[in-house]
């Protein structure tokens, strides 16, 4: 079995204008990795959706990459107030981004249901006051 | 949508329907293209090597244009481009151009750019 490789990303939830920049990382040391352009693909824009929840939604928090054989692992940690109805808010268009963060592009109600599209594998824990991880799997 | 014909980002600029406000890879194809204002949209829709037509200038659309890996960005409409926009797209290598019109007219425009090559 090769390596695994793990990386940790400290999302920065007051410094908007990076957000999305650990998700660009990822895509970077991917490609170095050799990881296919597919799979590259979809990791970086599953990690930029969560990435970009956190900074907007929970303040920041932390995202860590595993890249085993056969899958890419990205689990995301936040501190936040976590989501009250999880089905309402993977329905396309639902989202509680206030204005000013839409009219930069952001809040389209479609980062959720962009993670669950493209990652193989998806599984939300959130508790309402306390925060929430998203733990999600793409197969090499 | 994808083109039946590829050109590329200098032939664009070449055509005049766009200019360049920084260029990384001039001969980079553009083998479709894609328009909105949703990063979101743009992220999850966008295929590798479409010209992104969108009036939104906040460096926030370099990340989603990267990872979407566009061939360009066309800030549309004669919204003016931003410094700081600029200055994101040097560091994260994507061709920025700008156009004054608006996007449905630059769309046609690019179809019928590529339509006419042979």
């Amino acid at each position: 079995m090769a390596d695994v490789f793990k990386l940790r990303y400290e999302v920065d939830g007051d410094n908007f204008m990076a957000a999305g920049a650990a998700s660009s990382d990822v895509k970077k040391v991917l490609r170095q990795l050799g990881i296919g352009a597919e799979a590259i693909r979809k990791a970086a824009v599953a990690m930029y959706e969560g990435e970009i929840n956190m900074v907007i939604h929970a303040g920041g928090g932390v995202a860590d990459i595993t890249v085993a054989d056969d899958y890419i692992e990205i689990i995301l940690t936040d501190k936040g107030p976590g989501i009250p109805d999880v089905d309402q808010a993977m329905q396309e268009g639902w989202s509680t981004a206030p204005d000013n963060i839409r009219a930069l592009g952001f809040g389209a109600g479609m980062g959720l249901p962009n993670m669950k599209k493209y990652s193989d594998e998806m599984k939300i824990d959130t508790v309402v006051g306390e925060g929430t991880t998203i733990t999600m799997r793409i197969f090499i | 949508m994808k083109y039946t014909n590829v050109f590329t980002v200098n032939d664009l600029i070449c055509s005049g329907g766009a200019k360049a406000e920084f260029l990384e890879d001039g001969e980079r194809a553009i083998t479709g293209g894609f328009a909105t204002d949703l990063l979101s949209h743009a992220i999850g829709n966008a295929s590798s090597g479409d010209a992104w037509l969108t009036v939104l200038t906040n460096p926030n659309i370099t990340a989603p244009a990267s990872i979407a890996d566009v061939s360009c960005i066309i800030v549309c409409d004669g919204t003016p481009v931003t410094d700081a926009l600029k200055a994101k797209c040097e560091v994260m290598g994507i061709s920025l151009l700008s156009s004054d019109l608006p996007i449905t007219d630059l769309s046609v425009f690019l179809y019928n750019l590529q339509a006419g090559l042979k």
